[in-house]
Protein backbone atom coordinates (compact mmCIF):
# COMPACT_ATOMS: atom_id res chain seq x y z
CA UNK A 1 0.00 0.00 0.00
CA UNK A 2 1.31 3.42 -0.88
CA UNK A 3 1.72 6.13 1.73
CA UNK A 4 -1.14 8.25 0.39
CA UNK A 5 -3.53 5.29 0.29
CA UNK A 6 -2.59 4.45 3.86
CA UNK A 7 -3.42 8.03 4.84
CA UNK A 8 -6.82 8.03 3.12
CA UNK A 9 -7.75 4.69 4.65
CA UNK A 10 -6.57 5.87 8.07
CA UNK A 11 -8.76 8.96 7.84
CA UNK A 12 -11.77 6.84 6.99
CA UNK A 13 -11.11 4.54 9.96
CA UNK A 14 -10.71 7.63 12.17
CA UNK A 15 -14.00 9.15 10.94
CA UNK A 16 -15.94 5.96 11.67
CA UNK A 17 -14.29 5.70 15.08
CA UNK A 18 -15.15 9.31 15.98
CA UNK A 19 -18.73 9.03 14.73
CA UNK A 20 -19.13 5.98 16.97
CA UNK A 21 -17.85 8.09 19.87
CA UNK A 22 -20.52 10.75 19.34
CA UNK A 23 -18.51 13.19 17.21
CA UNK A 24 -20.55 14.97 14.57
CA UNK A 25 -18.28 15.50 11.56
CA UNK A 26 -18.52 19.02 10.09
CA UNK A 27 -15.63 19.11 7.62
CA UNK A 28 -12.92 16.87 6.28
CA UNK A 29 -9.58 17.97 4.83
CA UNK A 30 -10.15 21.60 5.69
CA UNK A 31 -7.50 23.77 4.08
CA UNK A 32 -6.33 27.11 5.40
CA UNK A 33 -3.53 29.26 4.00
CA UNK A 34 -1.36 27.74 6.75
CA UNK A 35 -2.06 24.08 6.36
CA UNK A 36 -4.70 21.40 6.52
CA UNK A 37 -6.67 19.78 9.29
CA UNK A 38 -8.01 16.28 8.63
CA UNK A 39 -11.36 16.47 10.44
CA UNK A 40 -13.43 19.21 12.07
CA UNK A 41 -16.20 17.92 14.32
CA UNK A 42 -18.57 18.86 17.07
CA UNK A 43 -18.36 16.83 20.26
CA UNK A 44 -20.71 17.86 23.08
CA UNK A 45 -20.15 21.61 23.38
CA UNK A 46 -16.65 21.41 21.91
CA UNK A 47 -15.54 22.29 18.43
CA UNK A 48 -12.82 19.73 17.75
CA UNK A 49 -10.02 19.80 15.21
CA UNK A 50 -8.68 16.32 14.61
CA UNK A 51 -5.29 15.36 13.30
CA UNK A 52 -5.17 11.78 12.08
CA UNK A 53 -1.84 9.98 12.34
CA UNK A 54 -1.71 6.78 10.38
CA UNK A 55 1.08 4.27 10.41
CA UNK A 56 1.78 0.72 9.60
CA UNK A 57 2.77 -1.38 12.56
CA UNK A 58 6.45 -1.81 11.79
CA UNK A 59 7.24 1.89 11.86
CA UNK A 60 8.74 3.23 15.05
CA UNK A 61 7.63 5.92 17.46
CA UNK A 62 4.17 6.87 18.69
CA UNK A 63 1.96 8.83 16.29
CA UNK A 64 1.81 11.67 18.82
CA UNK A 65 5.58 11.92 18.78
CA UNK A 66 5.55 12.31 15.01
CA UNK A 67 4.04 15.81 15.26
CA UNK A 68 6.77 18.39 14.76
CA UNK A 69 6.65 21.88 16.34
CA UNK A 70 6.03 23.32 12.86
CA UNK A 71 3.09 20.96 12.29
CA UNK A 72 1.75 21.94 15.70
CA UNK A 73 1.89 25.62 14.84
CA UNK A 74 0.15 24.96 11.51
CA UNK A 75 -2.61 23.03 13.22
CA UNK A 76 -3.22 25.78 15.76
CA UNK A 77 -3.16 28.46 13.03
CA UNK A 78 -5.59 26.45 10.92
CA UNK A 79 -7.91 25.99 13.91
CA UNK A 80 -7.75 29.74 14.51
CA UNK A 81 -8.26 30.48 10.82
CA UNK A 82 -11.42 28.35 10.71
CA UNK A 83 -12.83 30.25 13.65
CA UNK A 84 -12.24 33.67 12.06
CA UNK A 85 -15.34 33.07 9.94
CA UNK A 86 -17.74 31.61 12.48
CA UNK A 87 -20.80 33.61 13.40
CA UNK A 88 -21.07 32.13 16.88
CA UNK A 89 -18.02 31.15 18.87
CA UNK A 90 -17.80 27.63 20.25
CA UNK A 91 -18.03 27.52 24.05
CA UNK A 92 -14.86 25.49 23.96
CA UNK A 93 -12.56 24.03 21.36
CA UNK A 94 -9.61 21.72 21.28
CA UNK A 95 -7.29 19.75 19.00
CA UNK A 96 -7.42 15.95 19.25
CA UNK A 97 -5.20 13.34 17.70
CA UNK A 98 -6.47 10.02 16.43
CA UNK A 99 -3.72 7.47 15.98
CA UNK A 100 -4.52 4.68 13.57
CA UNK A 101 -2.24 1.71 13.33
CA UNK A 102 -2.93 -0.86 10.64
CA UNK A 103 -1.46 -4.01 9.25
CA UNK A 104 -0.07 -4.49 5.75
CA UNK A 105 -3.54 -5.32 4.42
CA UNK A 106 -4.95 -2.07 5.77
CA UNK A 107 -6.88 -3.58 8.66
CA UNK A 108 -6.92 -1.45 11.80
CA UNK A 109 -4.83 -2.90 14.62
CA UNK A 110 -5.24 -0.01 17.01
CA UNK A 111 -7.24 3.23 17.03
CA UNK A 112 -6.45 5.60 19.83
CA UNK A 113 -7.94 9.01 20.60
CA UNK A 114 -6.02 11.64 22.55
CA UNK A 115 -8.32 14.51 23.48
CA UNK A 116 -6.86 18.00 23.75
CA UNK A 117 -3.56 16.65 22.51
CA UNK A 118 -2.18 19.91 21.19
CA UNK A 119 -2.34 23.00 23.33
CA UNK A 120 -0.65 26.35 23.32
CA UNK A 121 2.88 25.13 23.87
CA UNK B 1 -3.47 44.89 48.08
CA UNK B 2 -1.01 47.71 48.61
CA UNK B 3 0.70 48.50 45.37
CA UNK B 4 4.47 48.67 45.20
CA UNK B 5 6.12 52.00 44.57
CA UNK B 6 7.07 51.18 40.97
CA UNK B 7 3.49 50.75 39.86
CA UNK B 8 2.24 53.91 41.48
CA UNK B 9 4.97 56.16 40.17
CA UNK B 10 5.43 54.38 36.85
CA UNK B 11 9.16 55.10 37.08
CA UNK B 12 10.70 51.91 38.34
CA UNK B 13 10.24 48.64 36.49
CA UNK B 14 9.57 46.11 39.17
CA UNK B 15 10.02 42.39 38.86
CA UNK B 16 6.97 40.16 39.07
CA UNK B 17 7.09 38.08 42.24
CA UNK B 18 6.01 34.63 43.35
CA UNK B 19 4.25 36.02 46.43
CA UNK B 20 0.75 34.97 45.31
CA UNK B 21 1.91 31.55 44.11
CA UNK B 22 3.83 30.87 47.34
CA UNK B 23 0.90 31.85 49.51
CA UNK B 24 -1.40 29.56 47.49
CA UNK B 25 1.15 26.77 47.76
CA UNK B 26 1.12 27.20 51.55
CA UNK B 27 -2.67 26.86 51.42
CA UNK B 28 -2.33 23.54 49.62
CA UNK B 29 -2.92 24.54 46.01
CA UNK B 30 -0.61 22.68 43.64
CA UNK B 31 -1.56 23.71 40.10
CA UNK B 32 -1.90 27.47 39.95
CA UNK B 33 -2.53 28.90 36.49
CA UNK B 34 -1.64 32.48 35.56
CA UNK B 35 -3.91 33.98 32.90
CA UNK B 36 -3.54 37.02 30.67
CA UNK B 37 -4.66 38.29 27.26
CA UNK B 38 -3.08 40.01 24.28
CA UNK B 39 -4.65 42.19 21.62
CA UNK B 40 -7.50 43.60 23.63
CA UNK B 41 -6.94 47.11 22.32
CA UNK B 42 -6.00 46.23 18.73
CA UNK B 43 -8.16 47.40 15.81
CA UNK B 44 -7.75 44.15 13.89
CA UNK B 45 -7.35 40.46 14.58
CA UNK B 46 -8.35 38.27 17.48
CA UNK B 47 -7.99 38.67 21.20
CA UNK B 48 -5.75 35.87 22.45
CA UNK B 49 -5.48 34.54 25.99
CA UNK B 50 -3.01 32.19 27.61
CA UNK B 51 -3.14 30.12 30.76
CA UNK B 52 0.17 28.87 32.16
CA UNK B 53 0.94 26.54 35.06
CA UNK B 54 4.59 26.92 36.04
CA UNK B 55 6.56 24.53 38.26
CA UNK B 56 7.16 25.66 41.86
CA UNK B 57 10.90 25.33 42.00
CA UNK B 58 12.41 27.03 39.04
CA UNK B 59 16.07 27.91 39.45
CA UNK B 60 16.64 29.00 35.86
CA UNK B 61 18.56 32.16 35.00
CA UNK B 62 15.96 33.19 32.40
CA UNK B 63 13.22 33.15 35.05
CA UNK B 64 14.80 36.32 36.39
CA UNK B 65 14.00 38.04 33.11
CA UNK B 66 10.26 37.34 33.16
CA UNK B 67 8.30 40.59 32.90
CA UNK B 68 4.96 41.76 31.58
CA UNK B 69 5.21 41.17 27.80
CA UNK B 70 4.73 44.89 27.15
CA UNK B 71 8.05 45.59 28.88
CA UNK B 72 10.04 43.17 26.71
CA UNK B 73 11.45 43.36 23.18
CA UNK B 74 10.05 40.94 20.58
CA UNK B 75 13.35 39.01 20.59
CA UNK B 76 13.28 38.69 24.39
CA UNK B 77 9.67 37.55 24.29
CA UNK B 78 10.50 34.81 21.75
CA UNK B 79 13.42 33.68 23.88
CA UNK B 80 11.31 33.53 27.03
CA UNK B 81 8.41 31.88 25.16
CA UNK B 82 10.71 28.97 24.24
CA UNK B 83 11.83 28.54 27.84
CA UNK B 84 8.37 28.88 29.39
CA UNK B 85 6.78 26.33 27.04
CA UNK B 86 9.66 23.92 27.67
CA UNK B 87 9.38 23.86 31.47
CA UNK B 88 5.70 24.67 32.03
CA UNK B 89 3.53 21.98 33.59
CA UNK B 90 0.84 23.03 31.13
CA UNK B 91 0.11 25.83 28.67
CA UNK B 92 -3.23 26.56 27.00
CA UNK B 93 -4.24 29.31 24.61
CA UNK B 94 -7.62 30.66 23.59
CA UNK B 95 -8.58 32.89 20.70
CA UNK B 96 -11.70 34.88 19.87
CA UNK B 97 -11.82 36.47 16.40
CA UNK B 98 -12.76 40.01 15.42
CA UNK B 99 -16.29 39.11 14.26
CA UNK B 100 -17.16 37.76 17.70
CA UNK B 101 -15.53 40.75 19.41
CA UNK B 102 -17.92 42.93 17.36
CA UNK B 103 -21.02 40.88 18.14
CA UNK B 104 -20.25 40.23 21.83
CA UNK B 105 -18.07 43.20 22.91
CA UNK B 106 -14.41 43.06 23.84
CA UNK B 107 -14.83 42.27 27.53
CA UNK B 108 -17.03 39.23 26.86
CA UNK B 109 -14.70 38.14 24.06
CA UNK B 110 -11.66 38.45 26.36
CA UNK B 111 -13.36 36.40 29.08
CA UNK B 112 -14.29 33.76 26.51
CA UNK B 113 -10.70 33.58 25.22
CA UNK B 114 -9.48 33.18 28.82
CA UNK B 115 -12.03 30.46 29.50
CA UNK B 116 -10.92 28.63 26.36
CA UNK B 117 -7.29 28.92 27.44
CA UNK B 118 -8.11 27.32 30.81
CA UNK B 119 -10.08 24.51 29.20
CA UNK B 120 -7.13 23.69 26.94
CA UNK B 121 -4.73 23.10 29.83
CA UNK B 122 -3.84 19.40 29.80
CA UNK B 123 -3.48 19.39 33.58
CA UNK B 124 -6.59 20.94 35.15
CA UNK B 125 -5.56 23.80 37.46
CA UNK B 126 -6.81 24.13 41.03
CA UNK B 127 -6.50 27.92 41.25
CA UNK B 128 -6.52 30.80 38.76
CA UNK B 129 -4.57 34.06 39.01
CA UNK B 130 -5.92 36.46 36.40
CA UNK B 131 -4.78 39.85 35.25
CA UNK B 132 -7.38 42.33 36.34
CA UNK B 133 -10.49 40.19 35.67
CA UNK B 134 -12.33 37.27 37.19
CA UNK B 135 -13.94 34.52 35.14
CA UNK B 136 -17.59 34.62 36.21
CA UNK B 137 -18.73 31.23 34.91
CA UNK B 138 -15.66 29.21 35.83
CA UNK B 139 -16.17 27.42 39.14
CA UNK B 140 -12.46 27.22 40.11
CA UNK B 141 -11.15 29.34 42.99
CA UNK B 142 -9.60 32.43 41.47
CA UNK B 143 -8.27 35.91 42.07
CA UNK B 144 -8.15 38.89 39.76
CA UNK B 145 -5.03 40.97 40.37
CA UNK B 146 -4.80 44.57 39.28
CA UNK B 147 -1.56 44.99 37.32
CA UNK B 148 -1.15 41.23 37.62
CA UNK B 149 0.91 41.13 34.43
CA UNK B 150 3.57 43.26 36.13
CA UNK B 151 3.30 41.93 39.66
CA UNK B 152 2.65 38.22 39.44
CA UNK B 153 5.13 35.75 37.93
CA UNK B 154 2.60 33.27 36.49
CA UNK B 155 0.49 36.03 34.95
CA UNK B 156 3.62 37.63 33.44
CA UNK B 157 4.48 34.24 31.90
CA UNK B 158 0.94 34.03 30.47
CA UNK B 159 1.30 37.55 29.06
CA UNK B 160 4.39 36.43 27.12
CA UNK B 161 2.71 33.28 25.74
CA UNK B 162 -0.41 35.21 24.70
CA UNK B 163 1.58 37.99 23.08
CA UNK B 164 3.93 35.72 21.10
CA UNK B 165 1.09 33.40 20.00
CA UNK B 166 -0.98 36.36 18.82
CA UNK B 167 1.94 38.10 17.08
CA UNK B 168 2.76 34.93 15.16
CA UNK B 169 -0.82 34.66 14.00
CA UNK B 170 -0.95 38.32 12.96
CA UNK B 171 2.09 37.68 10.74
CA UNK B 172 0.12 34.82 9.16
CA UNK B 173 -2.98 37.00 8.76
CA UNK B 174 -0.85 39.59 6.96
CA UNK B 175 -0.31 37.04 4.19
CA UNK B 176 -4.10 36.64 3.76
CA UNK B 177 -4.92 40.33 4.19
CA UNK B 178 -1.88 42.13 2.82
CA UNK B 179 -1.43 45.87 2.49
CA UNK B 180 -2.28 46.94 6.03
CA UNK B 181 1.09 46.21 7.61
CA UNK B 182 -0.46 43.69 10.01
CA UNK B 183 2.83 41.79 10.36
CA UNK B 184 4.44 44.97 11.61
CA UNK B 185 1.92 46.63 13.93
CA UNK B 186 -0.05 43.42 14.72
CA UNK B 187 -3.36 45.21 14.28
CA UNK B 188 -2.75 48.01 16.74
CA UNK B 189 -3.76 51.55 15.81
CA UNK B 190 -0.42 52.92 14.66
CA UNK B 191 -0.28 55.89 12.32
CA UNK B 192 0.70 53.57 9.47
CA UNK B 193 -2.23 51.24 10.15
CA UNK B 194 -4.73 54.12 10.33
CA UNK B 195 -3.43 55.46 7.04
CA UNK B 196 -3.87 52.12 5.25
CA UNK B 197 -7.27 51.74 6.87
CA UNK B 198 -8.31 55.11 5.45
CA UNK B 199 -6.97 54.29 1.99
CA UNK B 200 -8.33 50.76 1.67
CA UNK B 201 -11.20 50.54 4.12
CA UNK B 202 -11.53 47.69 6.62
CA UNK B 203 -10.91 44.03 5.77
CA UNK B 204 -12.76 41.04 7.28
CA UNK B 205 -10.52 40.88 10.34
CA UNK B 206 -10.97 44.53 11.34
CA UNK B 207 -13.06 45.17 14.44
CA UNK B 208 -15.92 47.24 13.15
CA UNK B 209 -17.19 48.00 16.62
CA UNK B 210 -13.97 49.92 17.36
CA UNK B 211 -14.31 53.60 16.56
CA UNK B 212 -11.32 54.17 14.23
CA UNK B 213 -12.55 51.26 12.07
CA UNK B 214 -16.20 52.32 12.24
CA UNK B 215 -15.30 55.80 11.10
CA UNK B 216 -13.77 54.59 7.83
CA UNK B 217 -16.18 51.70 7.20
Amino acid sequence: MKRRETGILGEKIARDFLTGRGYHILETNYRSPYGEVDIIARHQDYLVFVEVRTKRSLEFGSPEESITPAKKEHLIATAWHYQQNLEAPPAQWRIDIVAVEMDRQGRPLRVELTENAITGD
Amino acid sequence: MRQPEGIRTGRVIIKPSLAEENSLLAQGYRLVAGIDEAGRGALAGPVVAAAVIMPHRLAAPWADEIRDSKLLSPARREYLFQHITKVAISVGTGMVPAGIIDSHNIVKATLLAMKQAVSRLRRPPDYLLIDHLRLPDVSLPQKGITNGDRLCFSIACASIIAKVARDRFMVKLDRVYPGYGLAKHKGYGTREHLLYLQQKGPCPIHRRSFRPVREVA
